[in-house]
């Protein structure tokens, strides 16, 4: 068990948006196959676009010279203007918002990213008018972010984070029984029942690759 | 894939350069954004409209940017919505200071990426305000929550000729407002459409069977059935459209009847055949028809019915003189 608990910098960040690239690129088709059965069959092929045009843009940054609130407003800015459909403007508000407290801070800690976590679930749910039980990625983002706030100050912050994997798996789990409410999705009715959701999916690997990453910092 | 293309990942940007290069009296691709599309008119002062979303749909949108017509039109990748950056762009491009309406099918990834262009727009200083489009009278129950399809057409061509009579931004959405309550569709399809990008249909579908009520993107419908024949599909898409509409022996309509791109015009003139025979036994009028590929699926085999009842506003509107690729008045 470690005590000392990590610190969230720009490196911190690149290396968890450069997983989740590469994680979206395997998982394309699957993706996109969850979104055939319920949806319009791109989110794989969309998500895909933004992912990698952020890793293109990412060696053009100065990561040592911009603030965390920089780095994520333009991580967003790039999925929000290349992701585009729903998921565009949702996984865009989200990187865009988290830094909506910093200032000019280049390091924060814990407690203070997962607040970050928490501005970034408000934009989402913002963005999309969404409610949790209406089978979307705030149902798994949103009580997976609360687990992690509310067990900020336990001393083992890796088995919290590794709790709130768990969290997200639950949640992911519970939105299939969902009927959806929300995007082309409602128009399915009871047959979108026992889908999976796309954007449940995609935000459960980047929760994943969130958690797997700060667990690694010693 | 029966498609004649090059690179998938080229569509888009491919399709709007040849759209551009044939239309090129009308229209150009703004040099900046590739997915703009703006009018050659648009020095014109008067309130603008932009319309918009996913590519896949051609000739909607840019087919409707002409004289008196609509003035831009941004396009996304395939059945994607455009990003607010693109949608902003063209805002600044056309406004002339009398401000922006921008009209779009009523989707959540639209309405999300054409709000937050709006609210980028109004931090600077643009009057900017929007109506999505809710004509598919199947889609949902609640008027508000329905998607918008080939019924487009009538909202654009009324609010755009407001526009060019000189009325405000507020005037200007009243009217496609009410060409968007005078207005309902509905649609069907026998086949998925193929997305370019990924090779694949977007949903299968046995051949032999078709789906009444399913949307333009394959958004389901009633139920998945065997092939009818086309004047008893044709009569129950009309029964369901009359269902939603109050109508009298003074009744007067606009129709589409409309091909989603794979349905052949022999077929499209067969279906126009009886729904103007339904119509006549309900005593309904038809003012003025339009028949072939208007607002398509790219590959879909399929059509859909609207029916617009006339108003005397919403007929001088749609009688006001136009001139675009794709509609001329």
């Amino acid at each position: 068990m470690s005590t000392e608990t990590p610190t969230i910098n720009n490196q911190i960040i690149q290396t968890i948006v450069t997983q989740m690239a590469e994680k979206i690129h395997q998982e394309k088709d699957y993706l996109t196959e969850l979104d055939s059965a319920i949806g319009d069959a791109d989110h794989g092929v969309n998500m895909d676009i933004g992912f990698q045009a952020v890793l293109q843009q990412l060696p053009q940054w100065d990561l040592d010279q911009l603030t965390l609130k920089a780095l994520v407003k333009k991580i967003g800015f790039t999925l929000l203007d290349k992701i585009g459909g729903a998921s565009g403007p949702l996984y865009g508000s989200f990187f865009m918002q988290l830094g909506k407290d910093l200032t000019d801070e280049k390091t924060v800690d814990l407690p203070t990213f997962y607040q970050m976590l928490n501005n970034g679930t408000a934009a989402i749910e913002k963005r999309g008018k969404v409610a949790l039980e209406e089978k979307t990625m705030f149902d798994v983002l949103q009580p997976t972010v609360k687990y992690l706030i509310d067990h900020e100050a336990e001393p083992d912050y890796q088995q919290t984070l590794t709790n709130a994997q768990k969290v997200a798996q639950e949640a992911f789990d519970h939105t299939t029984t969902l009927f959806p409410k929300k995007g082309r999705a409602a128009r399915l009715g009871e047959k979108g029942v026992d889908k999976a959701d796309p954007g449940s999916a995609s935000i459960k690997f980047l929760i994943n690759i969130i958690c797997d990453t700060l667990k690694d910092q010693k | 894939m029966r498609r004649l293309i090059n690179d998938g990942q080229n569509v888009v940007n491919e399709w709007i350069e040849g759209y551009t290069s044939a239309f090129n009296e009308y229209v150009e691709q703004d040099p900046d954004n590739p997915g703009v599309i703006l009018g050659k008119h648009i020095a014109d002062k008067h309130v603008k409209i932009i319309i918009g979303g996913g590519s896949g749909h051609e000739p909607l949108f840019p087919g409707y940017i002409g004289k008196n017509l609509a003035d831009a039109s941004v396009a996304g990748n395939i059945n994607t919505s455009p990003s607010p950056q693109a949608v902003y762009e063209a805002i600044k491009k056309v406004d002339t200071g009398e401000g922006v309406l921008m009209l779009y099918g009523n989707y959540s990834g639209d309405c999300m990426n054409f709000d937050m262009a709006a609210e980028m727009a109004e931090d600077e200083g643009h009057k900017v305000d929007s109506l999505p489009i809710t004509d598919d009278v199947f889609s949902a129950k609640n008027v508000s929550d329905r998607r918008g399809v080939a019924g487009d057409l009538i909202v654009i061509k009324a609010a755009a000729a407001a526009a060019a009579q000189g009325k405000n931004l507020a005037e200007v959405k009243a009217a496609a407002e009410m060409a968007n309550r005078q207005t309902h569709s509905m649609g069907m399809a026998l086949s998925s459409e193929t997305n370019p990008l990924t090779g694949k249909e977007v949903f299968t579908m046995e051949e032999g069977d078709m789906e009444i009520g399913m949307g333009i993107h394959g958004e389901p419908g009633i139920k998945r059935e065997k092939l009818k024949s086309a004047d008893e599909v044709v009569s129950e898409m009309t029964d369901y459209i009359l269902a939603d509409m109050k109508t009298d022996e003074n009744t007067q309509v606009y129709v589409i009847l409309n091909g989603l791109g794979g349905l052949p015009l022999m077929d499209q003139f067969i279906c126009y055949r009886k729904l103007a025979q339904i119509l006549q036994e309900h005593k309904i009028k038809v003012y003025h028809a339009l028949v072939g590929n208007y607002a398509t699926s790219m590959d879909m085999i399929g059509m859909s019915i609207t029916l617009a009842q006339l108003t005397p506003e919403l007929q001088e509107l749609l009688d006001f003189p136009c001139d675009a690729p794709y509609w001329r008045v």
